[in-house]
């Protein structure tokens, strides 16, 4: 049997939000709604301009639109219609207002631009200058190597793990209640493998109030540790969230 | 075409021989040793390398992190005279999804392990658990079974109250968790090994480790909590004993007992509600009942020195009113003890010294959203471009009474070490809280606008405004920099007329219908050149 | 040509304006400059190692440790040598007037000039191109239209001139300060600004006024020469305006204090000044097909007669041809763009792609995603001209299915945009799912079979005009190759994304894009390689129906241009706004009131409204030339 054109394309469309709603379904990993509707408007676009790529797809698609609406014998659907449509946009309009607390989207940049040298222990550095000391044992001494990750990683569970989480997630036993921003998580591929190591060390030791002010330093309870943490300890704590999750530090070569 | 389809199929196996190799064998070792290597991995930085509780975050966690040498397991469902639980009881909490509504251990409410299901499979979790009975010297016979929850008697509301009375009754329950279930006893808790611990607050039913549904309240009844003095109910021993029946009605009146409002929501605007009419006359008044309450999560200090890891305070739930003349906000959270410095039984809880309880509201000085600056201060007092007003609030004198008291003082801030006081008249903010049953509620009111609006944030009714809090437990000898807090949530300021919410729906409905007249107009009048079905180039 | 002295009236007071303020700004200054001693020195860098080289071009001169390279570059530099000191601008350098926004004024005239100023570059390159194809052709057709684009180019130059002087007069009072500085050190440059714009002057005269009467022999053949020259001297002026946009973001000559040493040489031979000069003149190419494009469906959509439709069905296809062609290697122009911006100051380049601009790169992605759709949509239309187009229109669905998947993945943004609630629910910023679509692996991998999928269109749209080859073995047997090519193509390059992207360090990670645009451009090679030999010796169909084509094509082709002009303000705005609160990148800083970063949103207004004023202007522009008679087709039928 064959679907009219019509039908077929409420169908694609019915199936695109489906798709599109299945993480938040399936896995509670909602799309952002922002990015769903892109998604869904190009979806959208796609499947009309493939269905009206032919003059034939184009009136199988509008046929039935002009028939209802200009068909003198089809006056009682039109008028059924003509009367839904606008109580159908008043509805949508006033439950989307009325639909509880508007909740406001972000704009926070969570990885910002470090700057060209920040202050660290009474010296000036150079961002791109900045290398981990113990990034070179990892060839050349091994053992010594995974002593100093071991090393980072008492440094994290004495600091850091009550809002990172113990398993690096960004959901330690405090990050409840730090909901703007949450804290973030180092596990996954898209967290700090895409940063250096100078990186993360200008950002613990600068933290919360070392933010550029796209990304919002008045909110992060990070604190600059600079005042708790010795350099040294940074640098082994920075080793020990890479071997952690597994992520490699980004290299600019 | 059957070439097209061996092409087809090559590729196909191509592909698919390729990704097998990039997959890699995943194939696993078994063994004793395979147990302690993810052991070492995920669980000694808090458990210890052997075992013994002694990782190095244990220090910084109260509850402290289990000591597998001693087998003492708090959330087990075998009999209270076994000290071994069972493995499915181990896998519970190391996967930390499976209780009641998902609000137990692991669900990082109170506890400070998280469930590991995430990133543990099952196989592996199995392991972890024959390691850990390895440490504990515990062999698969010895486990006991679970207690049976076949005995199961439904909430009804004569359940209930047979379950409260019994609750009350020699002083049973009420010795430590209080009248109203809210944690708030007489008596000073510790744990096996001397840490400190506090009783459950009862009407917080997502901070129950052990789950909150009715059979995991009466597994708890009914075995205790090893290693800490919450007994078993079911103890023959025991003056205070219940039987099997009596345990599930206590278990339903327990579960009765939740205030699903304390529990923190996603969304952490606080409305502000319009009144027509004069606002709430004090901290009991009957007049709040019109506003909502919004939860927020509070969390220890640990920004800056000297910090705060031992909270004894979890969540505060405000509600905000307004009229034409202040604003009026109401603060309410469970307090175990009234931390009266000159109170025996305050003192005896505190363990020696201590100092009143106390709450700070904090605002930005100029309003983001209308002032000159559109970015807020930073939330811990301030910065040196952006000031903060505060109003502190301590509950010394006259907080017991219907009435209220405690004492107010308004500081500037611009940044935690530069604070500045000011007089409390010169905004006109006053301040009342009482204390009952373990709950404080305090009043703050302010008028919307004041005379100095360069030093002192001006309520403009029609915005949001940023606002944060900090609360201070003196019993749990916190001052200063110890204290728990929020970073900024919002006030909004709900308007008090409702056409706003009418026109847009307005709007769009005659759009539409303008549409419609315009599009079915151009159909009787022309129709041969609007139709693409008719028109031929 | 009744608008020829209004034209020749413009192009006089440019010159005379530009001559009269560069006289005016070249005479002795006065006033001098505060030496400003920096306050860091760079041996107070404890924690880094000096004498290690900073960027990967090593053009860098304000480090240290490049001490030799500046005194090679003046050595080379023949021009006089000079020293400027950078001024320390305070709010009294700027002028302001009235409730008129300073920075805002300025932003849209430029946005305006460029606009004009790429079209008018760009229209004569193919006026050329298509001169010399209707000459080796003998097809009189492109002849026609190269006149024809001429004329519209004609119109636009006074516009782009008027723009122009507005433009220069803004900077020129608004910023005095500013001008001073730069005026000092380009001044020499400037004469060679006038002069090019003479010789372009006379060059495009002769070549418009000629077209008529050189058209035969020898006479035509120096006409062609005229148009050659007459694109030199356009590129000149290009790329000297390019000097004075470069230098203001990577300062060359300057030393460690920000002093200017050396020639004008020195700051017109900047790291950014040549990545600049071909990305612009490409993308020149690019907006000139796509405007053109749009002209030819303008023109199509308001044609009168069949022969007229036919004539710009025709122009629009080979316009939005070029367009098409020249956009392809424009991410290659911007990567080196980019990566000569990282080179040198990681901070401008990580700013510009993770920092706040990162959103406007979304954008970015959704606009060029728009394009691809439109082209392939276009292209789906036009197999309407060519009898027999619907034996292919049943795989369009397929084809729609990979490059709306691509697109997709194509735009998914890194950081995503999230509501209080859904950032609770996914616990964190990051999407599971999402998350490594957000990756560059996944980007090149989706770039790569869109720009694959996107062949594969215009390859069936070739072969509607075509008969089927004849149904013997060995043509089976190439069908079947040219599909194990495409496939093992796309698997190819899924494999190797997916495995150097995901799998390996970050080295591999950039790496792995070379082998992945080797395989699209291999199996585009060798795909079309076959299709001549298989389609060799068969006899085409009949010819393609010109101006069969449907209406709603047409209207693709106007999207391109409005998404091509909306595209170039925005990434304009990011290029010239990296630079921060600095008016030249760390040597003059920005005093002024407006010495902060604009929001997106108001970037993308005022971006948005120049867009709708310059395509009225081209609106209008269209309009004059239909009104100046058919000069094409010569008469109405």
């Amino acid at each position: 049997m064959k679907i009219p054109a019509l039908l077929k394309f409420v169908l694609l469309v019915v199936i695109a939000y489906l798709v599109f709603k299945a993480p938040a379904l399936l896995m509670g990993k909602p799309i952002p709604a922002s990015l769903a509707g892109v998604y869904l408007f190009f979806t959208v676009v796609v499947i009309l301009l493939v269905m009206t790529s032919t003059d034939k797809g184009v009136s199988e698609l509008t046929g039935p639109i002009y028939r209802v609406s200009f068909e003198p014998g089809l006056r009682p659907i039109r008028n059924v219609i003509v009367v839904a449509l606008p109580i159908i946009a008043v509805a949508i309009t006033y439950f989307s207002i009325a639909g509880g607390e508007v909740s406001s989207v972000k704009l926070r940049t969570a990885h910002p631009a470090p700057p060209e040298t920040f202050a660290a222990y009474g010296k000036r550095v150079k961002t791109e200058k900045l290398t981990n000391p113990y990034r070179a044992l990892e060839e050349s001494d091994p053992r010594v190597f995974e002593r100093a990750v071991k090393d980072g990683g008492k440094v994290y569970f004495k600091n850091c793990f009550f809002c990172h989480g113990a398993k690096l997630d960004g959901a330690g036993h405090y990050a409840r209640a730090l909901k703007n921003p949450l804290p973030q998580p180092f596990k996954g591929q898209d967290t700090i493998a895409q940063l250096s190591e100078a990186y993360l060390f200008w950002r613990i030791t600068t933290g919360g109030p070392g933010l550029p002010a796209e990304s919002a330093p008045w909110d992060s309870s990070m604190p600059a540790w600079e005042s708790i943490l010795s350099e040294d300890e940074i640098w082994k704590v920075i080793l020990f969230v890479y071997d952690y999750t597994g992520n490699r530090p980004r290299s600019w070569e | 075409m059957k070439l097209y389809r061996k092409i087809i199929l090559l590729a196909a196996l191509l592909m698919a021989s390729l990704s097998l190799a990039l997959s890699g064998g995943s194939a696993t070792a078994a063994g004793p040793e395979s147990g302690k290597a993810i052991y070492v991995k995920r669980c000694a930085w808090c458990h210890g390398e052997d075992g013994a509780g002694d990782g190095p975050a244990s220090e910084y966690l109260n509850p402290p992190p289990r000591d597998f040498t001693e087998v003492s397991y708090k959330y087990k469902s075998t009999p209270s005279e076994e000290m071994v639980p069972t493995d499915e009881d181990l896998l519970k909490v190391i996967r930390g999804r499976d209780f009641g509504n998902g609000e137990g251990h692991g669900a990082g409410w109170t506890a400070s392990m998280p469930g590991f299901g995430d990133i543990v499979s099952d196989d592996d979790a199995r392991k972890l658990i024959e390691y850990i009975k390895y440490i504990s010297d515990i062999t698969d016979e010895e486990v006991p079974a679970s207690i049976s929850l076949e005995g199961r008697i439904p909430s009804s509301e004569e359940s209930i109250r047979t379950g409260k009375e019994l609750f009350l009754a020699k002083d049973r329950c009420t010795e430590c968790h209080g009248k109203l279930g809210r944690g708030d006893g007489r008596k000073r808790l510790k744990d096996d090994l001397g840490y400190r611990t506090w009783p459950r607050n009862l009407t917080k039913g997502f901070s129950f480790r052990g789950g909150n549904k009715p059979e995991d309240i009466y597994t708890r009844v009914t075995v205790g909590i090893p290693g800490t003095q919450m007994p078993s109910f079911a103890d023959p021993a025991s003056k205070r004993r219940l039987t099997e029946e009596e345990r599930w009605h206590v278990a339903n009146y327990v579960a009765s007992l939740n205030k699903p409002y304390k529990k923190p929501g996603d969304f952490t605007a606080i409305h502000a509600i319009y009144l027509d009419g004069p606002l709430p006359g004090g901290p009991l008044d009957e007049g709040w009942s019109r506003a909502p309450y919004t939860s927020l999560h509070l969390f220890p200090q640990i920004i800056m020195e000297t910090r705060l890891f031992t909270p004894s305070l979890d969540t505060l739930s405000v509600k905000a009113v307004y009229n034409e003349d202040a604003l009026m906000i109401l603060l309410e959270w469970d307090d175990r003890t009234l931390s009266d410095p000159d109170d025996k039984v305050s003192r005896e809880i505190a363990g020696g010294a201590h100092y009143p309880d106390a709450l700070a509201v904090e605002f930005p000085m100029a309003n983001p959203s209308t002032g000159k600056s559109s970015t807020p201060p930073f939330f811990g007092e301030g910065d040196l471009e952006h000031q903060v007003n505060i109003w502190y609030w301590r509950g010394t004198e006259g907080v017991t009474e219907e009435s209220g008291g405690g004492e107010v003082k308004l500081y500037n801030a611009a940044g935690i070490t530069k604070r500045k006081e000011r007089k409390p008249e010169m905004a006109g903010v006053t301040a009342r809280g009482v204390y009952k049953d373990g709950t404080w509620r305090v009043v703050m009111k302010r008028p919307l606008r004041t005379d100095n609006p360069d030093t002192v944030i001006q309520f403009d009714a029609t915005t949001t405004l940023p606002v944060a809090f900090a609360l201070w437990d003196g019993s749990n000898l916190e001052r200063g920099s110890k204290h728990v807090l929020t970073s900024w949530h919002k006030i909004s300021f709900k308007q008090n007329s409702g056409y706003g919410r009418l026109i847009w729906p307005a709007v769009a409905g005659g759009f539409i219908i303008i549409l419609e007249l315009v599009w079915l107009r151009s159909g009787t009048d022309d129709r041969k050149t609007n139709d693409p079905l008719h028109k031929k180039p | 040509m009744r608008l020829a002295p209004s034209k020749k009236a413009a192009a006089l007071l440019v010159t005379v304006i530009i001559t009269a303020l560069t006289l005016l700004l070249i005479a002795p200054d006065s006033s001098t400059y505060a030496a400003t001693e920096r306050e860091e020195t760079e041996a107070a860098l404890t924690l880094t190692t000096p004498g290690e080289t900073t960027g990967l071009s090593g053009i860098n001169l304000k480090d240290g440790s490049k001490k030799g390279e500046i005194d090679r570059a003046i050595l080379l530099d023949r021009t006089e040598r000079k020293q400027v000191k950078p001024p320390e601008l305070t709010a009294k350098d700027y002028r302001s007037l009235g409730p008129v926004k300073r920075r805002t004024t300025g932003w849209f005239l430029a946005q305006i000039h460029l606009w004009f100023a790429a079209f008018v570059l760009a229209v004569p390159i193919f006026v050329v191109i298509s001169e010399a194809l209707g000459m080796i052709t003998g097809n009189e057709r492109y002849d026609r239209m190269a006149y024809e684009f001429l004329r519209i180019s004609m119109t636009a130059y006074s516009f782009t001139a008027i723009s122009g002087i507005l433009f220069a007069l803004a900077l020129f009072f608004f910023y005095p300060g500013l001008m001073k500085y730069m005026t000092r050190i380009f001044e020499d440059s400037y004469v060679f600004y006038v002069l090019f714009i003479f010789l372009e002057n006379a060059a495009l005269y002769s070549y418009y006024y000629g077209w008529k009467r050189m058209r035969r022999g020898t006479k035509k053949k120096l006409h062609l020469a005229v148009g050659i020259w007459l694109n030199i001297m356009g590129t000149l002026i290009m790329i000297t305006a390019n000097a004075w946009a470069t230098f203001m973001m990577t300062p060359g000559g300057v030393d460690m204090a920000g002093i200017f040493q050396g020639g004008v040489w020195a700051a017109v031979h900047n790291p950014l000044w040549h990545p600049m000069n071909l990305h612009r003149f490409v993308a020149n190419i690019a907006y000139g097909g796509s405007i053109v494009a749009a002209y030819a469906a303008y023109m199509f959509l308001s044609a009168q007669t069949r022969r007229e439709r036919a004539h710009y069905d025709w122009m629009g296809y080979i316009a939005s041809y070029i367009a098409v062609i020249a956009l392809l290697p424009l991410p290659f122009a911007g990567y080196w763009l980019t990566a000569e911006i990282y080179a040198y100051s990681q901070q401008m380049g990580i700013t510009l792609m993770g920092g706040l601009f990162g959103w406007i790169f979304v954008i970015q992605a959704v606009i060029i995603g728009a394009l691809f759709l439109s082209i392939n949509y276009y292209l789906w239309c036009a197999m309407k001209r060519n009898p027999g187009g619907e034996r292919y229109t049943v795989y369009i669905k397929y084809l729609g299915l990979v490059i709306l998947a691509c697109f997709l993945v194509w735009f998914t943004p890194h950081t995503l945009i999230l509501t209080q609630a859904e950032l609770t629910a996914l616990g964190g910023p990051y999407h599971p799912v999402l998350g490594p679509l957000g990756l560059m692996p996944a980007k090149n991998i989706a770039v790569n079979i869109l720009i694959i999928g996107t062949f594969l269109s215009f390859l069936l749209y070739r072969r509607s005009g075509r008969r089927v080859p004849a149904g013997t073995g060995s043509a089976n047997y190439l069908a079947a190759v040219q599909l194990a090519v495409i496939l093992s193509g796309v698997v190819n390059i899924i494999i190797v994304g997916v495995y150097y992207g995901y799998f390996t360090n970050s080295v591999y990670k950039v790496a792995s894009s070379v082998p992945q645009v080797m395989t699209t451009l291999a199996v585009i090679v060798l795909t079309s390689g076959i299709e001549y030999y298989r389609y060799k010796g068969v006899k085409a169909g009949s010819r393609s129906r010109w101006g069969r084509v449907p209406e709603r094509s047409q209207y693709a082709l106007i999207l391109l241009a409005v998404s091509f002009t909306w595209l170039m303000g925005l990434m304009g705005f990011v290029r010239s706004a990296i630079r921060q609160h600095w008016h030249v990148f760390s040597v003059v800083r920005d005093a002024s009131t407006e010495a902060y970063t604009p929001t997106i949103s108001h970037a993308a207004q005022v971006v948005s409204i120049a867009t709708i004023v310059f395509l009225s202007f081209m609106v209008l522009i269209f309009w004059l030339n239909r009104g100046c008679g058919e000069g094409n087709s010569g008469r109405r039928l």
